[in-house]
């Protein structure tokens, strides 16, 4: 059980981390960005390159990663969604689609389609019948970190306030003299660092390929929805949750539970919990914005 | 040459079928089927276990249009009355979920997928793909012009204004779902007898966005345009194989490179030509009449 | 509107049909058909370059009666429906009598659905679902079928003393075969399966999947995959402290992720034909050409053979017709020891009885054992 605990955290930071981008996005600009998660991807890969850089150490790289990403967020925001501002939410998400399968395949066309991994050395720590890593546990206190920093960003500063404004209520926060364009260029940076800073993470634990971002959208997405779409640190709350609830899934011995042969849900069936959370919350919360950003 | 030529016609008319649907999903109603490909995929499903089942082909379409009436419903049921992002996700959503059951189900034939009786003759499987595809055609005419197809315009624009006309966008959106959804399980009974196999690597959420760069190139809203649509991405992908013969490039930078060009294709007409290269005619008169 | 249609693609294609019909001294071309982009590219690539390779030695000692080989490559994405259109391209406008490919089934099947069609010529590199023996006379595979391979494993397990097991695989055919045979094997010997873990292959961890494993306390763990996905899955078992020794079909094609992990840990069988000279020879080559053999997997043999077996069919046949070859395939294979050893099909062209030898993976080299057939 303590396992199931300690897998879904170290999934849910890092899945944490890429959500906050997509609410941020969401609550200022009101649509549903997919091109966020392959800002992860692009993040992951320039680590990856700032990496080999001989005598750069991997935090540095990681870094300068995040503050590429970002610049990349707002180059992307300045070419294609600051000039569609107007058009529906719908067209914005599909548009977004587009931006992510271009980002992609610029991605395969430059590093190739096979997979690449940071090649880290760490320690295996059990705790009981448990165990985990100490890059685990680096990933939760970087993910940790990360959600308090924004958190105190986001609360406690004026530009942070700002922001919040903007998400509110857009037009009565520009009439009162708050920088709308330049906040805006900001979230970009922003979401586009956390994104790039979330890629990299998972890159470590796992492994980047170009479309990373598609095996990753299903529970980046229940996440941020679980939490409310538009609100930052609901996603997060909405990443353990769903990252619980997945693991749990496959732990739990149903067939024992029902008195019979050992049974367990096959691994594969994870992806069902995204899809069913986002159908569930939509279910019991139905009035949850609908017509939102209209 | 010609027996390629007549593959990707067949090609064409088949994902044409899947553009129309998708069009009068998105073009006429604003309805976001981020998983368009689901309805194909059950069709094609639908054939190859009705074929299995040593049932004829007429078994298979019926029981593919059946399934994806059912599973539009079922979509539908949290769907409706939300906002088209999250409609957009969940629908995203149940095509994966369909993906992974084939995937995963035995019965399905799992990864390695279920065979089905092939057309014998190329040009028998073209003249089906461009009758399903005339039909197609047809139906979406007919809707885009009738009242009803109007309302959808409306519903599409407006929301608001529709539930205020008395009309209540829920019973629209489920009518079109069922017909444009039926439309694709057709398509997909179709693509299977075409290639005489399924398996789950064939509906995938790359290809959803395929049909989706089809209809906003061609033109969201216009029929002529879809088709159109649906025949210059078929093009752009078989054509940049034997750019590839000319030009010495590694296969897979090229093929990367075509699908960077799809992406590319999307966002530029959003931001140059929203309206597609055949722009939807707009019925001036009957809206103001409405 | 058709009229349309048909202008634009006759326009687009004329071109590429201005090369003309092939004439007696031009050069053989043959197709290759793999997924150079999306998932699973690693294999594909290397299963390319190994047709590269045989191409090459055909062609320096003066190709196929005068005729150099010549290689028309196509990316089929891993998706169904490009694999199509890349077999279409080949088969219906450059013609070619027979095409190499590298695919799971599910596009290695309506590939070779269109070959029986346009009665042509398909070589299996990677597949090894029993429904690819539905082509006879058109498709011929150069990987054995399973039961064997997996047969040799369960019995292997049971020597060495192991009495319970589980199962890591990835549920493909593949993966799933290889377990099936082994475990029955195994069970046949009194062993008992504890645990089957099947998993999604393309994911980026495998941690979840693997972890009821781990209560489960196997003897041994069966296991089959190559690539990233057997990388991942080695991963995951190292930070969960799995301690069970590993039993793999072809355990070269494994992805090992950390050497002292598997050092003396892991064990399985493997085509007999890469430790041969001939399968040396390849290596070798290959080391010549692509700078060294660190990234060289098996997948190289398989694509070398195959284009070697289809050159020396067309040899025999003295025609590149594709019934011509298809005739001679069956025959030549009697007589050729390639990299993966001798190749003995049934009568569906399905590889059966290869060569195996029995493998450990000591000090980061994989050393044989014991050999069988």
């Amino acid at each position: 059980m303590l396992q199931v605990l300690l897998n879904s955290l170290v999934y849910a930071s890092m899945i944490a981390v890429i959500a906050v981008g997509v609410a941020l996005c969401y609550s200022i600009l009101r649509f549903a960005n997919f091109a966020h998660i392959q800002f992860a991807v692009v993040g992951g890969y320039l680590t990856y390159s700032f990496a080999a850089i001989p005598g750069m150490p991997l935090p540095a790289a990681l870094a300068l990663s995040a503050v590429a990403t970002g610049l990349i967020a707002i180059l992307v925001d300045f070419l294609v969604f600051s000039r569609l501002r107007d058009i529906t939410p719908e067209g914005k998400m599909i548009v977004s689609w587009g931006v992510a399968l271009f980002l992609r395949s610029v991605v395969a066309i430059i590093y190739g389609g096979g997979a690449r991994v940071f090649d880290l050395s760490y320690d295996v720590v059990a705790v009981g019948d448990a165990v985990f890593t100490t890059l685990d546990a680096l990933v939760v206190v970087v993910a940790a970190v990360l959600m308090l920093l924004l958190h105190l960003f986001l609360n406690f500063t004026r530009v942070g306030s700002g922001l919040r404004a903007l998400a509110s209520n857009a037009d009565l926060a520009v009439t009162r003299g708050i920088p709308g364009d330049r906040l805006i260029k900001l979230m970009w940076f922003l979401s586009g660092a956390l994104a790039a800073i979330g890629g990299t993470l998972l890159a470590f634990e796992t492994r980047l390929q170009p479309n990373m971002d598609l095996i990753i959208l299903l529970p980046v997405f229940a996440a941020v929805t679980i939490g409310g779409l538009s609100n930052v640190f609901g996603a997060v709350l909405g990443a353990l949750i769903l990252s619980l609830a997945q693991n749990l899934l496959i732990y739990i011995d149903f067939g024992a539970l029902l008195g019979g042969e050992s049974w367990q849900i096959p691994t594969q069936f994870r992806d069902y919990v995204a899809v069913l959370a986002l159908v569930v919350v939509l279910l019991l919360r139905p009035r949850l914005s609908p017509l939102a950003g209209r | 040459m010609l027996d390629f030529a007549i593959y990707c016609l067949t090609i064409v008319a088949v994902w044409s079928v899947l553009g129309l649907s998708l069009n009068i999903q998105f073009g006429l109603t604003g309805l976001v089927n981020f998983g368009q490909i689901l309805p194909f995929g059950l069709g094609a499903y639908a054939a190859a276990l009705a074929a299995q089942a040593g049932m004829p082909w007429p078994a298979g379409a019926a029981l593919g249009l059946a399934f994806a009436v059912v599973v539009s419903l079922l979509v539908l049921l949290p769907a409706r009355r939300l906002s088209q992002d999250y409609w957009a996700l969940i629908t995203l959503g149940a095509g994966e979920l369909f993906r992974l059951t084939a995937l995963n189900a035995p019965a399905l034939g799992g990864a390695d997928g279920l065979t089905v009786p092939r057309f014998a003759d190329p040009h028998l499987a073209l003249a089906c793909a461009l009758a399903l595809m005339a039909a197609a055609w047809f139906m979406a005419h007919r809707i885009a012009r009738s009242p009803f197809g109007r309302m959808l315009k409306v519903l599409r624009e407006d929301e608001v204004l529709a539930a205020t006309l008395g009309r209540n966008p829920v019973t629209y959106q489920r009518t079109v779902s069922i017909i444009g959804w039926a439309m694709a399980a057709a398509a997909g009974v179709l693509y299977a007898h075409i290639v005489g196999y399924v398996s789950p690597s064939s509906f995938t959420v790359t290809e959803t966005f395929i049909v989706w760069t089809a209809l906003i190139l061609g033109g969201p809203g216009s029929t002529l345009g879809v088709v159109i649509g649906a025949a210059a991405v078929q093009l752009l992908s078989v054509s940049s194989r034997f750019v590839a013969g000319w030009i010495d490039l590694p296969a897979d930078v090229l093929a990367n490179g075509r699908l960077a060009l799809f992406g590319l294709v999307l966002v530029l007409m959003f931001l140059f030509r929203p309206q597609g290269l055949i722009p939807e005619t707009k019925e001036v008169r009957d809206a103001e009449r409405h | 509107m058709k009229k349309i249609l048909s202008l634009a693609f006759c326009s687009a294609l004329a071109l590429a049909a201005v090369q003309g019909p092939a004439r007696a001294a031009d050069p053989i071309e043959i197709g290759v058909i793999a997924n150079l982009t999306g998932s699973a590219v690693k294999t594909s690539v290397q299963m390319t370059r190994g047709v590269e390779l045989a191409a090459d030695a055909i062609n320096a000692a003066g190709g196929i009666d005068g005729r150099p080989v010549k290689l028309i490559v196509e990316d089929s994405e891993n998706r169904a429906q490009e694999a199509l259109n890349a077999a279409n391209k080949l088969y219906n406008v450059d013609k070619v009598p027979a095409a190499i490919m590298f695919g799971g089934s599910g596009l290695m099947i309506p590939v070779a659905e269109l070959a029986k069609e346009k009665g042509r010529v398909l070589v299996n590199t990677s597949s090894s679902s029993p429904k690819l023996g539905n082509y006879p006379g058109t498709l011929f595979s150069i990987l054995p079928l399973d039961d064997i391979v997996g047969k040799e494993l369960g019995l292997l397990m049971a020597d060495s003393g192991a009495k319970t097991a589980a199962i890591v695989v990835p549920n493909s055919t593949f993966g799933l075969g290889v377990a099936e045979a082994a475990a029955a094997a195994f069970e046949a010997k009194g062993g008992k399966i504890v645990k089957k873990v099947a998993f999604t292959e393309g994911q980026p961890d495998y941690r979840a999947d693997i972890q009821p494993v781990v209560p489960a306390k196997p003897d041994v763990i069966i296991t089959a995959g190559y690539g990233d996905d057997s990388r991942a899955m080695l991963k995951a078992a190292r930070e969960l402290g799995l301690t069970a020794k590993w039993y793999a079909a072809y355990p070269s094609i494994l992805e090992i992720e950390n050497k002292d992990f598997l050092d003396g840990k892991l064990f399985g069988v493997d085509n007999g034909g890469y430790s041969q000279p001939a399968g040396k020879a390849v290596a070798d080559k290959y080391g010549a050409k692509f700078n060294g053999t660190a990234d060289l997997m098996a997948h190289v043999y398989y694509g070398y053979d195959a284009l070697m077996v289809v050159a020396a069919a067309i040899k025999k046949a003295g025609s590149a017709e594709p019934a011509a070859i298809a005739k001679a395939l069956p025959d030549v294979v009697k007589a050729y020891d390639g990299a993966t050893g001798k190749i003995a099909w049934d009568a569906r062209g399905q590889r059966i009885a290869p060569p195996i030898d029995v493998i450990e993976y000591k000090a980061g080299d994989f050393v044989t054992t014991a050999t069988r057939n």
